[in-house]
């Protein structure tokens, strides 16, 4: 049944996001046409790539026109992040209006039960974050893309030396060694889907009260937010110096091995810090999915 | 009190209460309802009926007292017998009626597809039409078929005539008559009762949240001596 529910919140929000971005695929086509007409706008150096700036001009003029050029691109993806403020409100408007409107009373007559339906709305506007985020990418890449934007960084990675490329490369592996890598994997699922519990349990907390249940949500969801902040800096205060007590001090001139030492030192705090991270955030996650579940199937009513 | 309980009731209410703030919507109701019947839940506006029917489909939690549907309380198990007609129209505007067909095949495996395309043709309601492009009274229609197109246990009709004319009365009556199983029980919640008056095996009075006379629907004409809508008038004078 779970599909089946998911399947068909895929197929109500789709008719909402994929407008959406079609209309941000059309401001960012719109946006390169204009931006692209404006012949001050790359600098022509195959070593430098500068959107925004003034070719060969260094008068007043030339200074204003690369301002100039500089807002619209600013004003280009100002709108582009609109986009994460409309899917936020999508997100809010479709447990509110589908479960305790008008529609919940189809939903909550389908033979599911509460946390099938929770699941449903989560995993779709889960997946329609992901494809939010990557289509504001997109956009912002159709809006700016040069082929003189390639070459102008493969000459500047061009001008790190060799050595500092293997060095570089050790540092990484120590700062993200095997065990964090799987650790942030899941941390991403699990916050991405304990901030959706938490949106909805506040929701749902306040719809049970008989009036101003949109302040009433509000209400708690600032509540709830502010009682896992305070538990999570309360541990998190306790933990830290335990930590970092393992983590020498970054000086300015330090030789490869205080280097590589200080990165495989960094590597154990992150995974520390990211470990409890993910303990917090999954018994956010779990705690909220809770709360919302009890409070739908025992609190449940639609007026 | 029983209303024609053959084997086990379908639906069972034990000191079931409702209260809203100060307002008691249904107060210390026992109700007992057997298969196989059309019972009538008649009562005037704010007598506790659309709160009793949204109970029994799980979309309100009681105050107090205890709600059964053939012994257990609303939940998954109970939906899948209970069809379900809110006085409201509750489907996504967006959807066409094939979107809601293929919704409720999905979902209720007690779901006669065949049958509600059969019923929407003799209404000419073509399954291409979007329910935003429909008036109240045919998006009632679409509701209506898809609930009675079900084999369910319980069906729970809140206000099915409420809103439409005459015409429209007549197919809804015919089509609830026409649809349900021999042992399915309809719950039929309204004011109007002239109109359903003859369809009626049983009738359940409510006023102000508590129950009154709850009996067979011939019995009551016959030892009070006069139709059902006039006991009402009578019973609920203003």
């Amino acid at each position: 049944m779970k599909r089946k529910l998911i399947k068909y919140e895929l197929m109500a929000t789709a008719r909402l996001y994929l407008p959406l971005f079609l209309v941000m695929a059309v401001s960012a086509l719109l946006g390169r046409l204009s931006l692209w007409q404006m012949p001050w706008v790359v600098v022509s150096e195959p070593q430098r790539f500068s959107v925004g700036a003034s070719i060969g001009r260094s008068d007043a003029m030339g200074q204003l026109l690369g301002t100039l050029a500089t807002f619209v691109i600013f004003f280009y993806i100002l709108v582009m992040l609109g986009a994460l403020v409309v899917h936020f409100i999508i997100t809010l408007q479709r447990f509110w209006k589908s479960l305790l409107g008008d529609e919940g009373y189809l939903m909550f007559t389908l033979p599911v039960t509460a946390g099938d339906l929770l699941w449903a709305k989560a995993v779709s506007a889960f997946l329609w974050s992901i494809a939010t985020v990557l289509m504001i990418a997109a956009a912002i890449l159709i809006l700016l893309w040069h082929p003189r934007m390639v070459s102008a960084i493969r000459y500047q990675l061009a001008q790190i030396p060799p050595d500092s490329w293997s060095l570089i490369h050790q540092m990484l592996r120590s700062i993200f060694p095997p065990v964090l890598r799987p650790v942030l994997v899941i941390e991403f699922f699990v916050n991405g889907f304990g901030g959706l519990f938490l949106l909805y349990a506040a929701m749902a907390m306040g719809h049970t009260v008989r009036r101003h249940k949109v302040l009433a949500a509000l209400a708690s969801y600032a509540a709830i937010t502010m009682v896992i902040g305070t538990a999570a800096s309360l541990l998190m205060g306790a933990l830290f110096p335990i930590l970092a007590s393992g983590v020498s001090e970054l000086e300015l001139f330090m030789s490869t091995p205080e280097l590589l030492l200080f990165a495989r030192q960094m590597g154990d705090f992150l995974t520390g810090v990211w470990s409890f991270v993910l303990v917090a955030d999954l018994a956010t996650a779990v705690g909220t999915f809770l709360l919302a579940r009890h409070l739908l199937t025992t609190q449940l009513n639609l007026e | 009190m029983e209303v024609n309980e053959r084997e086990s009731p379908v639906l069972e209410c034990r000191q079931l209460s409702k209260i809203y703030g100060s307002v008691r919507a249904l107060d210390e109701v026992d109700l007992s309802i057997g298969r196989g019947r059309i019972v009538g839940l008649l009562g005037p506006n704010g007598s506790g009926k659309t709160t009793l029917i949204k109970m029994a489909a799980g979309l309100l939690t009681p105050s107090a007292g205890e709600l059964l549907v053939c012994g257990k309380a609303p939940g998954r198990e109970t939906k899948k017998i209970v069809s379900y007609l809110p006085e409201r129209t509750y489907l996504n505007d967006w959807m066409r009626v094939e979107d809601v067909l293929s919704l409720f095949s999905d979902f209720y495996q007690d779901f006669d597809l065949q049958k509600a395309r059969e019923m929407l043709y003799r209404l000419e309601i073509s399954h291409l039409d979007r329910l935003k492009t429909m008036s109240k009274g045919t998006k009632e229609k679409v509701q209506l078929i898809l609930v009675m197109s079900r084999q369910a246990d319980l069906y729970l009709l809140d206000e099915p005539i409420g809103g439409v004319d005459p015409a429209a009365r007549d197919f809804i009556l015919s089509a609830i008559i026409g649809n349900y199983r021999e042992d399915a029980t309809v719950l039929l919640s309204t004011h109007l009762i002239r109109d359903v008056e003859q369809v009626l095996d049983d009738v359940v009075f409510l006023g102000y949240g508590k129950l009154g006379l709850c009996a067979p629907a011939e019995q009551l004409r016959e030892e009070r001596g006069r139709s059902l809508d006039e006991l009402f008038r009578e019973l609920y004078k203003c």
